[in-house]
C-alpha cells in the first residue's frame, strides 16, 4: 500500500461515535404533550360528520349572506328579485342564492361567466332567458351534447337536479339566475315546474336539438 | 367518526406510543450499564480522541504515525477500495439523471407562465414532461445517489469489506435500464397514472430487481460486520433498505387497489418515498458526516434512537393527510394528521443531535463544503418536517391543498434538505475513491451559491404565491382566472429559481466528470471554500 494511495484516509477524523447525553427534559416534556394532545383530537372527532375532513363543504352554504351582502354593496341589483335573502314578501321563499352558490356555482362560477371551453355562461344566456319552459327542462332533467350558449359551442355534460330540488327550490334558483349579472327575464313560479313534470314525467337528459323541437327557438 | 372508532384509535395510539417509549428506555438502559465499552468498538484503538477541529489547539494529531492509526488508516482504505467500482456507477449514474430530471422540471416550470411554450410536439406536453421531472429526480437523481452513498458509508460503519460488489455494479446497470424504459413509456404516454407511480408496473419489476441485487452485498457486508455496536447511521441506511423495496413492491401490484383504495395507497406509498426511503438516507447521511468533519461525536445516543424509533413508528401512516377532504374514511384521515403532528418528535430529537452537534463548531461552515452541504440539509429537513406537520392540520390544509404552496414544501424537504446532503457526501466520497482533489474550489463555491439562491427563490416565491392563491381560491366570489393570474409572478420567480438550480447542477456535473476522468489534483490537502484555511479533515 503506497502511502500516496490514501491521502485523503489519512487525514480524516475518526468514525463517529454517539455521546452519551441525556434527553431533554423538555424533549420528554413535549412528548406528553403530544401523546395528550392526540388522544383530545381523535375524541374530539367524535360525532363530527363523515367528511374525510373536508371543511368546504360548508363554506359553500355559508357564503349565501356574503353573496347577498356583495350585491348589495354593488348596488347593481334591483330590488324585487327571488334573489335576495331580504326580498320577497311575508311568505317563506327558498332562498335562491344560497342555491345557486351550492349547486350551480362550481361549473357555472359565482359570477355567472362559466368557464370558457367547459361550462357555458349563464349571464347573457339565451337558453335561461328564453320562454320559462326550456330552462325549467335544462335544470329538472339535465342537458346533454353541444350546444351553442352566447355565441360559443360548448359539448358537456349537465347533471338534472329534480330529484334533489323541490319545485319551489328549482324555481328560486331559476328566478334568481334570470335576474343576475345583466340577465333580466321572468321570474319563474314553482307551478311552471309542477307543470312541467306532468307534461314530461321522469326523462333523461336534454340535447339542444330536442329542446328546439319540443318549445321552439330560445 | 363513531365513539367505538375513535376509542379503537386512542387505544391503538396511546399503546404503540408507550410501548415504543418503553423499548427505548430499555434500550438505552442497557446501552448505559454497559455501553460504553460497546460504542468504543467502533474506534480502532488509538483512533479515539482525536480532533481535526482548526478551532481547537492540536492535542495529538492524528498522523498515522503509530502502529495502531496505521491500522485504522488501513481499515478506511480497504472499505473504500473494495465499493469503489459500486459506488462511482450509482452515483455517476445518478448525476446524470440529475441533469435530465432538472432540464425537464426548468420545462414544466415555463409551461406554467407560458402555456405555449413546446405544445407543438405530443411528448412535450405538460402532462408529460412533469411526471418525467419527478421521475427521474426521485429515481434517477435522489435514490440513485442515495444508493451510492449507503453502499459507500456502510463497509466503513461495519469495517469490513463490501461483499458481492459487482451485483450492485449489476443493480445499477438494471436500475438505469428500468429509468431508460419508465421515462421513456411516459413520454409516450404510457402511464400508470398515479403521481410517483408513473412507470408502467412491467417496469418497476426492474426497480424491484436492480434494488434486489443492492440488496445482496449489503446484507452480505452486514453479516461480515467486525463490528457490535452499529452506530446510528447504519440503522438508518439499513432500514431504508429494507423499508423502500416493500414499499414500492406493494404500491405498485396491479388491479389489487382499484378506485378511492387505489388513491389511499397512492398516497400512503407517494409520502413514505420521502419519509421511509429518502429521509432515513438523508439523515443516516449527516449522522455521519457531521461527526466526521467535525471530529466529534454525535451528542446524545438517546436522542438518536427516539429519533430512529419515532419515525419508524409514525412516519407510515402520515401519507393520507393529502386525502383531507378525499373520499376516505374520516378515522384514515385523522389518524394521519395525529401522526403527522406526531413526527415533531423525531424531527426535534434528530434536530437537537445534529445542530447541538454543531454548537461552537459553526465557523467550519466557512471552510468545509461537505460540512456546509450536509448541515445546510439538515437544518432544512427540521424546517420542512416542522412546515408538513403544520400543512397537515385540517385548518392549514383547507388553505394549502392543490396550491402552489405544496409544491415550495416538496422541493423544500426534496432538494433543500435531501440533494444538499447528496451534494455533500459526493464532494466528501470523490477524493476517497479517486484519491485525487476536487481541482477548483471557484466552482465547488458557485455550484453552492448558485443552487442556493435558487432555491432560496424558488421555496420563498412558491411558499407566498401559493399562501396567496389558497386564500383567494376560499372566495367564492372571486373568479378562477384571476387567481391564476396572481399566480403568475410567483410561477415566473420558480422558473428564475429553476434556472439557477439547473445551471448549478451543470457546474456540479462538469466538476463531477473531471474526477471521474481522474484529472483531478493530487494533493495532500483538501479543496476547500477558503484558500488560507488551516487544513482539517474534509
Amino acid at each position: 500500500m503506497n502511502p500516496t494511495d490514501h491521502r485523503a484516509q489519512h487525514r480524516e477524523a475518526p468514525e463517529p461515535e454517539e455521546g452519551t447525553r441525556a434527553t431533554p427534559k423538555i424533549v420528554l416534556a413535549w412528548i406528553v404533550i403530544l401523546i395528550i394532545w392526540g388522544v383530545g383530537y381523535y375524541a374530539w372527532q367524535v360525532g363530527k360528520p363523515l367528511l374525510g375532513g373536508d371543511s368546504r363543504t360548508p363554506v359553500a352554504e355559508a357564503s349565501a349572506p356574503q353573496t347577498s351582502v356583495s350585491e348589495d354593496s354593488s348596488g347593481s341589483e334591483t330590488s324585487g328579485t327571488a334573489g335576495g335573502s331580504d326580498t320577497g314578501g311575508s311568505e317563506a321563499k327558498p332562498d335562491g342564492a344560497s342555491i345557486y352558490s351550492a349547486q350551480c356555482s362550481t361549473c357555472h362560477q359565482a359570477n355567472g361567466q362559466g368557464v370558457p371551453g367547459a361550462f357555458p355562461p349563464l349571464a347573457g344566456s339565451e337558453w335561461l332567458q328564453a320562454d320559462a319552459e326550456i330552462p325549467v327542462a335544462i335544470v329538472h332533467d339535465g342537458l346533454q351534447g353541444q350546444i351553442e350558449v352566447a355565441g360559443n359551442t360548448f359539448e358537456g355534460v349537465m347533471p338534472g337536479l329534480g330529484a334533489q330540488l323541490s319545485d319551489a327550490e328549482l324555481a328560486a334558483v331559476l328566478s334568481y339566475a334570470r335576474s343576475q349579472w345583466g340577465n333580466d327575464a321572468s321570474e319563474i313560479s314553482p307551478e311552471t315546474v309542477s307543470e312541467h313534470k306532468e307534461r314530461f314525467g321522469e326523462r333523461g337528459s336534454w340535447t339542444a336539438e330536442e329542446l328546439t323541437e319540443v318549445f321552439g327557438e330560445p | 367518526m363513531t365513539p367505538t372508532i375513535a376509542i379503537l384509535l386512542i387505544i391503538t395510539f396511546v399503546l404503540s406510543t408507550v410501548g415504543l417509549l418503553l423499548l427505548i428506555w430499555s434500550i438505552a438502559n442497557n446501552q448505559f450499564s454497559h455501553g460504553q465499552a460497546a460504542a468504543r468498538t467502533i474506534f480502532t484503538p488509538g483512533e479515539e480522541g482525536h480532533s481535526e477541529d482548526p478551532a481547537r489547539p492540536d492535542d495529538q494529531t492524528f498522523t498515522g504515525d503509530n502502529h495502531e492509526q496505521a491500522a485504522a488508516i488501513k481499515a478506511r482504505w480497504t472499505a473504500d477500495q473494495s465499493s469503489r467500482a459500486a459506488v462511482l456507477t450509482w452515483i455517476s449514474s445518478s448525476v446524470f439523471w440529475l441533469l435530465l430530471g432538472s432540464l425537464f422540471g426548468l420545462m414544466s416550470s415555463l409551461k406554467m407562465h407560458l402555456p405555449e411554450f413546446l405544445v407543438a410536439s405530443e411528448f412535450l406536453t405538460f402532462g408529460r414532461v412533469r411526471p418525467v421531472h419527478l421521475n427521474a429526480v426521485t429515481y434517477g437523481w435522489a435514490s440513485m445517489a442515495g444508493i451510492g452513498v449507503a453502499l459507500f458509508l456502510i463497509p466503513r460503519l461495519f469495517k469490513t469489506s463490501l461483499v458481492g460488489g459487482t451485483y450492485a455494479v449489476l443493480g445499477s446497470v438494471i436500475w438505469n435500464i428500468g429509468l431508460i424504459l419508465g421515462l421513456g413509456a411516459i413520454t409516450l404516454g404510457l402511464s400508470d397514472g398515479e403521481e410517483w407511480l408513473e412507470f408502467p408496473w412491467q417496469i418497476d419489476l426492474l426497480f424491484v430487481a436492480g434494488g434486489a441485487l443492492c440488496a445482496i452485498p449489503l446484507l452480505l457486508t452486514a453479516a461480515n460486520r467486525k463490528v457490535e455496536h452499529l452506530y446510528v447511521t447504519s440503522w438508518y441506511l439499513m432500514a431504508a433498505l429494507v423499508w423502500f423495496p416493500i414499499l414500492f413492491l406493494i404500491a405498485n401490484l396491479p388491479f389489487v387497489f382499484p378506485g378511492a383504495s387505489g388513491a389511499t395507497v397512492n398516497w400512503w406509498f407517494a409520502h413514505n418515498v420521502l419519509g421511509l426511503w429518502v429521509t432515513p438516507i438523508g439523515i443516516g447521511i449527516a449522522y455521519y458526516m457531521i461527526p466526521k468533519i467535525l471530529g466529534k461525536p454525535i451528542i446524545s445516543y438517546q436522542l438518536s434512537l427516539i429519533g430512529f424509533w419515532s419515525l419508524a413508528l409514525f412516519y407510515s401512516q402520515v401519507g393520507i393527510h393529502h386525502l383531507v377532504g378525499g373520499p376516505v374514511p374520516t378515522w384514515l384521515v385523522t389518524l394521519s394528521i395525529v401522526h403527522s403532528v406526531m413526527m415533531s418528535v423525531p424531527v426535534i430529537t434528530v434536530a437537537i443531535n445534529h445542530h447541538g452537534t454543531m454548537v461552537g463548531n459553526f465557523g467550519r461552515l466557512k471552510d468545509s463544503p461537505t460540512l456546509r452541504f450536509v448541515w445546510i440539509g439538515a437544518l432544512m429537513y427540521t424546517v420542512s418536517s416542522l412546515q408538513g406537520s403544520m400543512e397537515a392540520l385540517r385548518s392549514v390544509n383547507v388553505i394549502t391543498h392543490f396550491t402552489h404552496y405544496t409544491v415550495g414544501h416538496a422541493h423544500l424537504g426534496m432538494y433543500a434538505f435531501l440533494s444538499f446532503i447528496l451534494f455533500g457526501a459526493v464532494y466528501f466520497i470523490m477524493p476517497r475513491l479517486t484519491n485525487l482533489e476536487w481541482p477548483w474550489r471557484k466552482l465547488i463555491s458557485l455550484h453552492f451559491w448558485l443552487v442556493s439562491a435558487g432555491i432560496l427563490i424558488y421555496v420563498v416565491a412558491l411558499t407566498v404565491g401559493g399562501w396567496k392563491q389558497g386564500l383567494a381560491l376560499l372566495d367564492a366570489e372571486m373568479p378562477f382566472m384571476d387567481i391564476v393570474r396572481m399566480t403568475l409572478p410567483a410561477l415566473q420567480a420558480r422558473t428564475v429559481g429553476g434556472a439557477l438550480m439547473t445551471l448549478g447542477h451543470v457546474v456540479f456535473a462538469f466538476h463531477f466528470i473531471v474526477m471521474l476522468l481522474h484529472r483531478g489534483k493530487a494533493s495532500d490537502q483538501p479543496t476547500l471554500f477558503r484558500p488560507a484555511a488551516k487544513e482539517a479533515s474534509q
